[in-house]
C-alpha cells in the first residue's frame, strides 16, 4: 500500500482492482487508514508492483476463464433442483502417496450456483419407450447433469472484482464525488478512460461503442464522424459527411458502422470509405443493430420501422408503425425485439414478423423520452415528460419502481452490470440497484458543459460516454463493466485474426430473423396445436391403432392437495376397505352356514368342449 | 437260426414261405422236417397239422400265403406247462403291443419338424443375446474391439533376432559386422577387441579405460542426437545464423590461409571466381525461386515483402557485377537472408566488390531523379493537380521503364515511384485535415438547415420546464381508468439543491414542450377503447345463416323471428383467455407467430411418450459456446469410433465363450 496526498478537502480510499476497477471503502474497511498523514487526507491505494502481479495472475487465471460459458439466460424460467450432486469421482491419488485422502469424496458446490446453471428438470424414464431409449436418455441426464456441475465450478475462474463507489465519514454521500477526484485516485490507465473532447462547432453528438467496447464512433449533427480507439484513443478515421448527422451505430465488427444521414443511411468502413447508401433507410431517427440476426433496424421519421439483414444487404420488412416519429428506440437484447417510445405514454414492442406491435403499454401520462432495457432482457425502464422513470418486468409487463425525477429524462441506458444511466439536460444520473430496491438518490452524478444528447456505457469497462452539444466527454463509472468477459462470445483484447474468425462463426450462426419473438424459447416446444390436428386425423382413420399422447403434464392444481382434503380421502378409503372387509366376512360366514346345512356343493362339471383336446 | 427268422418278423418269414411253397414243390414236407431236425424237434409242427393247413380259418394254421403271423397266435400254440423262460417271453410279447403308430400326415410331420429346428436355432442364436444386449446398450464402442491376440508389426529388434543374411550384399555386411572383434555383440557391453585390451590391463586401468570408452560412446551419441536435431530444424532465423558463423569462419579461415599460403589462398580466390563466374551466367538468384515469386506478387501490398524484394535485387545486382574492384576495402557486412540457395562463397565475393556498387547506385539514382524533375515540372504546369496525379505518375512510370536498360535500372525506377506516390499520400492527407478544419467556418449552412426542423419527436426538445411543469395543473384524471401499478413505492428522486443546476432550454421552447405533451391529456380512456376494439377484433365472430323470406313471409317490416335466428346461428368457438386480460395497461398480440411456428417441431420422436418429456430431452445446450469444453467433449463423443488402419473381424464365437468363462 502507497499513500498520496488528495489535492480536494473530502477523503476518502479506493481500491484499485486488478483490472482497473476502482472500489471506494469507507473509512473503517481500510486496515491501514490509521497509519501516516493527517486522517482527513489520506488515501489508499494499491502499489504499482502489488497491482501488476495481481493483474498477471489474473491474466492467467482469465485465459481459463474465458473457456466458461454463462448458460444462465436460457430456459431460466424452468424452476432448476439444487441439491449437489455426485459427478466428479474422488480426486485421482498418485502412486506414491499414503494415508487418507485428506478431502474426500467431491468437490462441494454451492446449491445456489448450481441452481443458477440447472437447465430444469429432465426426461424422466417411464415417459421413454424402449428398454434401451430409457437407458439412453437416463444417460443422457447424467451428461448434462455433469455439464452443469462443470459450468458452476468454473465459476470459481470468474474471480475478476466488480469496482464499486462506497462513501466515508466525510464523504457519505457518493453523487458529490466528481470525476477529477476519482481520476485522481485511481491508477494512471484508469484515469486515461475519462476524456472529454471538446468540439462545440460541431453540434451535438450522438455516439456508439462496438459490442466488445473496444472502439467508439461518434457523429456530430454537423456532418463530423469519427471513429477511434477510445483507450487508446487511436483515430481510424475522421470525416465530414457534409450532411445533418442522426444516429451513429457499429455494425458487426469495428470495420463498419453505419451513419443516419440528412436523407439516406450510409455505411462506412474503418477508413471512412463510403461502402452502402441504403436509400430504402431514408430519414431516419435512431438506429438500432441486432447482432445475432445481422438486422440493422431503423426508426424513422416518418414513423417507419425497417429490418435490413446486412449480411444479405436485403430489405426484412418495412412498415408503418403509425404511431409517429420513432426516435425513441431501443432494442431488448435478449430477444432482439425493439421498444419504442411515443407520445400519449405509449411503449410498444416490435418483431419483424408482425405488422401490429407485439406489446402495447400504457407507461405514462405524457409522451415517453428514453426507453432502455437490460441486458438480460428483465427489466424495462422507461422516462416520460412527466418527470416519472419507471421500471417495469418486461416479461410479466409488471412495474416494479416508479420513481420522480428531478426533470424529465431524454436518454436513458442500462450498464453491463445493470447501472442505470438517466440523461436530463445538462446532467447524467447514474442509479444503482434501481430495478430490485427502490433507491433514494443516485449513486453517481455526472455535469455535462451543455445538453446531452446520447449516453452510452462502455461495455466491460467502467466508463460512460456522453454525446453532448459540445462533443463528446467520457466519465468513470466504478462498477458499470462486467469485469468477467467470455473471449468466444466478445473478446476486447481480440487480435485481427480473432476478430476474422469470430466474424465467420456469427455468420455461420446467424439467427434468422422469422425467430424473433417475445419469448425466444418458444422455438424449443412443440407446436402443440399442430400437432394436436395431425393426432386427431390419425385417431379418426378406423383402421389404424389410435395414437395416446400425453400434451400436457397434469399438474397438482393449487388446493387440490391439502390436509383436509387429504385427510377426507384417507378417511373414506378406510370406510371403503372396512367395508370391503366386512362384507367378504359376511359372506365366508353364510357359505359355512350353508355347507353345514346342505353338505359340500358339488364342483359343476365343465362341459366338454371341442376345444380340450389341443390342451 | 430259428431264432434269427422268428425275429425277422412274421412278414418276411411268409414271404420266404410262400416263395418257397411255389419254387420247391413237393420239397416243402422235406424241408419243413429238416428245419425241424435243426431246431430240436419243435412241437407244433405236427405232420398232421401241416397236412391239415388247408383250413386257414383255424388259428394254428398260420403258414398260408394270405394269412398274417402274429406273435400272440404263435405264442397261443406254446403249451403252457413248458419252461419259465417262454413263459416270460410270452407274458412280456403278450403286455407289449408290437405295433408301429400310424405315420403323420405330410403337414404335421413338417411342422414338427420345422418346430424342432427352430428350437435349436433359438437356443443357438439365444447364445448371442447378452452380447448384442450390451453392445447396443453401450455408450461408445471403439472398434476394433479388444481381443487377446493383437496384430501388430514387430519391432525392429525382434525381427533382428530371426534374420538370416541371404542376398551377397547382406551376407557381406554381416561378415563385417559379426566378423570384425571390433563390434559389440548383443548382450555383451564391450567389444572382443576391448575386452583384449581391457585383460591385458590392470584392473585399475581397465577400470578407468571401460569409464572412457563409456563416455566417449555417450558423447558419440549425444553428438548424434544433436547433429540429428539441428538437422531438421526448418527455422529462417536459425538458418541464417548458421550461414553466418560458416561465412565467417572461413573469412577467418581464408585470411590464415593468406598469412600463411598466399599462393593457396590466392588459388582458392580465383576459384570462387570461377563458381561466381558460372553462377552469373546461369542468372540464379534472379526471380526464379517460389519464394521470391511470391514476395514479387505480395510487394504491391506490404513493405516487408517489399524490403525483402529490394534485398534479393541486390544480392542479384552484387553477384551480376563484375567482379574486377576486388581490392575495395571490405567495410560493411551486407546481410541478406532472402534466400537459402546462396552460397558462402558469393557472399564473400560479394562483401569485396560492395562498396564499388555503392558507388553505381548512387549515381544511377542521381540521374533518375534528375529525369523525374524534369517530367514532373513539364507534366504539373498542364494540367490540375488532383486528376491528372495518377495519370502523370504512370506516365512517368513508363517512361522511366522504357529508359531502364537493365534490371537494376528498372527496380531503382520502381522504387523512386514508390516513395513518390507515398510522398504524395501524405501531403493529400495534410491537405485534406487542413480542409476539413477549415469548411465549417466557411461552409454555408445550407447542409444543416434541414437538421434542426427535422429533429426527435422530444429529443431535441430536451430542455425541461421546471418551474411551468410546477405551476402546469395536471389534468384532472380518472384513478380507476387509469391503471397504475399499486403496490409501488413512489421515491422523490429530486435533489432540491441540485436540479437548479440542471439547465434548460427557453421559455417558448418549454410552451411547445407543454402543449405537446398535454396534447391528448385522456390518454388512458383512449388506450382502454383502443384495446376493447382489439379485443373485439381478435374474437371469431358467430356466423348468422337466417334468410329473410326463407319459410316464412317476406318484405319491408317484416322480421325473422328470434326462434328462426337461433336456429340458423352458427357460434363461434370459446376465446381462450387473453394473457392481458386483467392489465389494464397491456395490449399483448395474441396472434400466433407463423414464420416461427413453421420451424417448431410439430409432432413427438419415436422414444418419448409425451410432449414435456420430448421438450426437456432438448432443453439443455450442447454446443461449444454454452457448455463447458470437457462436458462438449462428452456430449458430442461419437457412438461408434473406428481405429484408422484396423481391421474390424465380425465377432467370433471364441468371445463368445470367454464371457461366459469370466461370468
Amino acid at each position: 500500500m502507497c499513500q498520496c496526498q488528495n489535492p480536494s478537502t473530502s477523503s476518502m480510499s479506493i481500491d484499485v482492482g486488478s483490472t482497473g476497477k476502482m472500489r471506494y471503502f469507507t473509512k473503517s474497511q481500510t486496515p491501514s487508514s490509521e497509519s501516516g498523514g493527517s486522517k482527513s487526507e489520506n488515501i489508499f491505494i494499491m502499489g504499482a508492483n502489488e497491482m501488476k502481479n495481481a493483474r498477471n495472475v489474473q491474466n492467467k487465471l482469465r485465459k481459463k476463464a474465458n473457456r466458461v460459458r454463462d448458460v444462465s439466460g436460457l430456459k431460466g424460467t424452468r424452476s432448476g433442483r439444487v441439491a449437489p450432486r455426485e459427478h466428479f469421482r474422488s480426486r485421482k491419488r498418485r502412486k506414491g502417496d499414503k494415508g487418507p485422502d485428506p478431502f474426500p469424496g467431491p468437490v462441494p458446490l454451492d446449491p445456489k450456483v448450481l441452481a443458477k446453471y440447472s437447465n430444469g428438470p429432465g426426461v424422466t424414464r417411464n415417459k421413454v419407450k424402449t428398454k434401451f431409449r430409457q437407458k439412453e436418455v437416463e444417460r443422457r441426464e447424467k451428461q448434462i447433469e455433469f455439464a452443469e456441475t462443470l459450468a458452476g465450478k468454473a465459476e470459481l475462474l470468474l474471480d475478476e472484482d466488480v469496482g464499486v463507489l462506497e462513501g466515508d465519514e466525510i464523504q457519505e454521500f457518493t453523487p458529490t464525488i466528481t470525476q477529477t477526484q476519482i481520476q485522481q485516485n485511481v491508477d494512471d490507465i484508469s484515469a486515461t478512460k475519462g476524456f472529454d473532447l471538446n468540439l462545440p462547432q460541431f453540434g451535438p453528438y450522438k455516439a456508439d461503442y462496438t459490442k466488445n467496447g473496444r472502439y467508439l464512433v461518434i457523429g456530430g449533427r454537423r456532418g463530423h464522424v469519427a471513429a477511434f480507439d477510445w483507450t487508446s484513443k487511436n483515430l481510424t478515421c475522421e470525416i465530414n459527411v457534409q450532411e445533418s448527422v442522426h444516429d451513429v451505430k457499429w455494425l458487426h465488427t469495428e470495420n463498419m458502422f453505419a451513419v443516419a444521414q440528412k436523407k439516406w443511411t450510409y455505411i462506412y468502413d474503418n477508413q471512412g470509405i463510403e461502402l452502402h447508401c441504403l436509400k430504402r433507410l431514408d430519414n431516419v431517427l435512431k438506429l438500432e443493430f441486432l447482432p445475432y440476426h445481422f438486422l440493422l433496424a431503423a426508426g424513422s421519421e416518418s414513423g417507419f420501422l425497417s429490418w435490413v439483414d446486412i449480411s444479405l444487404g436485403k430489405l426484412v420488412t418495412q412498415y408503418n408503425a403509425k404511431l409517429g416519429p420513432m426516435g425513441v428506440m431501443c432494442q431488448n437484447p435478449s430477444n432482439a425485439i425493439l421498444c419504442a417510445g411515443h407520445g400519449k405514454g405509449i411503449v410498444t414492442m416490435w418483431s419483424p414478423n408482425m405488422r401490429e406491435p407485439v406489446a402495447k403499454m400504457l407507461a405514462h401520462r405524457q409522451a415517453v423520452r428514453g426507453v432502455a432495457v437490460d441486458l438480460t432482457g428483465t427489466y424495462l425502464a422507461t422516462a416520460g415528460t412527466d418527470r416519472s422513470l419507471k421500471i417495469w418486468d418486461v416479461r410479466q409487463f409488471k412495474c416494479l419502481q416508479n420513481y420522480r425525477i428531478s426533470a424529465g429524462a431524454s436518454q436513458l441506458e442500462f450498464s453491463g452490470r445493470g447501472l442505470l444511466g438517466v440523461a436530463m439536460g445538462n446532467t447524467v444520473e447514474i442509479f444503482k440497484d434501481c430495478c430490485t430496491t427502490a433507491v433514494k438518490y443516485p449513486y453517481m452524478r455526472h455535469r455535462a458543459f451543455k445538453r446531452i444528447t446520447d449516453i452510452h456505457f462502455a461495455p466491460y469497462e467502467d466508463a460512460m460516454g456522453i454525446g453532448h452539444e459540445a462533443g463528446f466527454t467520457s466519465i468513470l463509472v466504478p462498477g458499470s463493466g462486467d469485469p468477467n468477459f467470455d473471449a468466444l462470445e466478445v473478446n476486447p483484447y481480440q487480435t485481427k485474426r480473432q476478430r476474422r474468425e469470430a466474424e465467420v462463426k456469427a455468420l455461420l450462426e446467424k439467427i434468422p430473423s422469422e425467430l424473433i419473438s417475445l419469448d425466444p424459447t418458444q422455438l424449443g416446444d412443440v407446436d402443440v396445436k399442430t400437432f394436436e390436428e395431425k393426432i386427431a386425423e390419425k385417431n379418426s382413420k378406423l383402421h389404424l391403432k389410435p395414437e395416446k399422447i400425453d400434451f400436457e403434464p397434469r399438474y397438482k392444481m393449487k388446493g387440490k392437495g391439502g390436509t383436509a382434503k387429504r385427510f377426507h380421502i384417507k378417511r373414506t378409503v378406510r370406510g371403503e376397505i372396512k367395508m370391503r372387509d366386512l362384507n367378504q366376512k359376511l359372506e365366508e360366514v353364510a357359505q359355512e352356514e350353508q355347507v353345514s346345512r346342505v353338505g359340500k356343493p358339488k364342483q359343476e362339471k365343465k362341459p366338454k368342449s371341442l376345444l380340450d383336446r389341443l390342451k | 437260426m430259428g431264432k434269427k427268422s422268428a425275429r425277422k418278423g412274421p412278414r418276411s418269414t411268409s414271404e420266404s414261405l410262400s416263395l418257397d411253397q411255389s419254387e420247391l414243390g413237393g420239397d416243402y414236407d422235406g424241408f419243413i422236417t429238416d428245419i425241424a431236425a435243426l431246431e430240436g424237434a419243435p412241437r407244433f409242427l405236427h405232420t398232421d397239422d401241416v397236412e391239415g393247413s388247408h383250413d386257414l380259418a383255424t388259428p394254428s394254421a398260420t403258414l398260408g400265403p394270405s394269412s398274417k403271423l402274429s406273435l400272440a397266435a404263435m405264442l397261443a400254440s406254446v403249451a403252457p406247462e413248458k419252461g419259465r423262460e417262454v413263459q416270460k417271453v410270452k407274458a412280456q410279447a403278450q403286455a407289449k403291443e408290437w405295433k408301429l403308430s400310424q405315420p403323420l400326415s405330410d403337414p404335421a410331420a413338417k411342422m414338427v419338424a420345422r418346430k424342432a429346428l427352430y428350437q435349436r436355432a433359438k437356443a443357438d442364436l439365444g447364445q448371442w443375446n447378452a452380447l448384442v444386449h450390451s453392445r447396443r446398450a453401450a455408450e461408445t464402442l471403439s472398434f476394433p474391439i479388444r481381443t487377446e491376440s493383437v496384430n501388430r508389426l514387430e519391432t525392429q529388434n525382434e525381427a533382428a533376432t530371426h534374420f538370416k543374411a541371404q542376398t551377397p550384399l547382406e551376407r557381406e555386411v554381416a561378415a563385417l559386422l559379426h566378423g570384425s572383434a571390433s563390434t559389440v555383440k548383443a548382450g555383451s557391453e564391450l567389444s572382443q577387441r576391448e575386452e583384449s585390451i581391457l585383460s591385458n590391463l590392470s584392473y585399475q586401468e581397465a577400470l578407468e579405460k571401460r569409464k572412457e570408452l563409456a563416455r566417449l560412446r555417450a558423447l558419440q551419441s549425444y553428438q548424434e542426437a544433436k547433429m540429428k536435431r539441428q538437422r531438421k530444424i526448418k527455422s529462417r532465423s536459425y538458418r541464417k545464423v548458421v550461414r553466418k558463423q560458416k561465412a565467417k569462419e572461413k573469412l577467418r579461415e581464408m585470411e590464415e590461409l593468406q598469412k600463411t599460403n598466399p599462393e593457396l589462398a590466392q588459388e582458392k580466390l580465383e576459384e570462387m571466381d570461377r563458381t561466381r563466374i558460372t553462377e552469373r551466367a546461369s542468372l540464379k538468384h534472379r526471380n526464379s525461386s517460389k519464394y521470391l515469386k511470391t514476395q514479387a506478387k505480395r510487394a504491391k501490398y506490404s513493405k516487408e515483402s517489399q524490403a525483402n524484394l529490394q534485398e534479393q535485387l541486390d544480392l542479384h545486382r552484387n553477384l551480376m557485377a563484375k567482379a574486377d574492384n576486388e581490392k575495395a576495402d571490405e567495410a560493411k557486412e551486407n546481410s541478406s537472408d532472402s534466400d537459402d540457395e546462396i552460397d558462402l562463397d558469393d557472399l564473400l565475393l560479394a562483401k569485396h566488390q560492395e562498396a564499388s556498387f555503392a558507388v553505381n547506385k548512387n549515381v544511377l539514382k542521381e540521374t533518375i531523379m534528375a529525369e523525374q524533375k524534369t517530367t514532373r515540372s513539364s507534366t504539373k504546369a498542364k494540367k490540375t493537380p488532383k486528376e491528372t496525379r495518377q495519370a502523370v505518375l504512370k506516365k512517368k512510370a513508363q517512361e522511366q521503364l522504357h529508359l531502364a536498360a537493365n534490371i537494376d535500372d528498372l527496380f531503382n525506377v520502381a522504387d523512386h515511384i514508390i516513395d513518390d506516390k507515398i510522398r504524395d499520400r501524405c501531403k493529400q492527407k495534410s491537405k485534406k485535415i487542413d480542409d476539413n478544419q477549415e469548411e465549417p467556418s466557411s461552409d454555408p449552412e445550407d447542409a444543416y438547415e434541414d437538421a434542426d426542423s427535422r429533429a426527435l419527436p422530444m429529443a431535441s426538445k430536451d430542455s425541461q420546464e421546471k418551474s411551468t411543469l410546477n405551476k402546469a395543473p395536471l389534468p384532472i384524471l380518472d384513478p380507476d381508468r387509469f391503471v397504475a401499478p399499486t403496490d409501488v413505492s413512489v421515491p422523490v428522486l429530486v435533489d432540491s439543491e441540485h436540479e437548479e443546476d440542471i439547465e434548460h432550454g427557453g421559455a417558448e421552447q418549454q410552451k411547445a414542450d407543454i402543449i405537446e405533451a398535454f396534447a391528448d391529456d385522456q390518454v388512458d380512456i383512449d388506450f382502454s377503447a383502443e384495446k376493447k376494439a382489439a379485443i373485439l377484433a381478435s374474437k371469431p365472430k358467430d356466423i348468422d345463416l337466417s334468410l329473410p323470406g326463407w319459410g316464412s313471409w317476406g318484405g319491408q317490416g317484416l322480421s325473422i323471428s328470434k326462434r328462426k335466428r337461433k336456429r340458423f346461428i352458427v357460434k363461434a368457438p370459446p376465446v381462450p383467455k387473453r394473457r392481458d386480460e386483467n392489465k389494464g395497461h397491456l395490449i399483448l398480440n395474441d396472434h400466433k407467430n407463423e414464420s416461427l411456428r413453421s420451424h417448431q417441431v410439430n409432432q413427438v420422436p419415436f422414444p418419448f411418450k409425451s410432449v414435456a418429456s420430448f421438450e426437456a430431452s432438448i432443453r439443455a445446450p450442447v454446443g461449444e459456446t454454452f457448455v463447458p469444453r470437457v462436458a462438449f467433449k462428452r456430449l458430442i463423443k461419437p457412438r461408434v469410433s473406428t481405429k484408422a488402419g484396423h481391421v474390424i473381424e465380425p465377432i467370433q464365437k471364441e468371445s463368445l465363450l470367454k464371457r461366459q468363462k469370466r461370468s
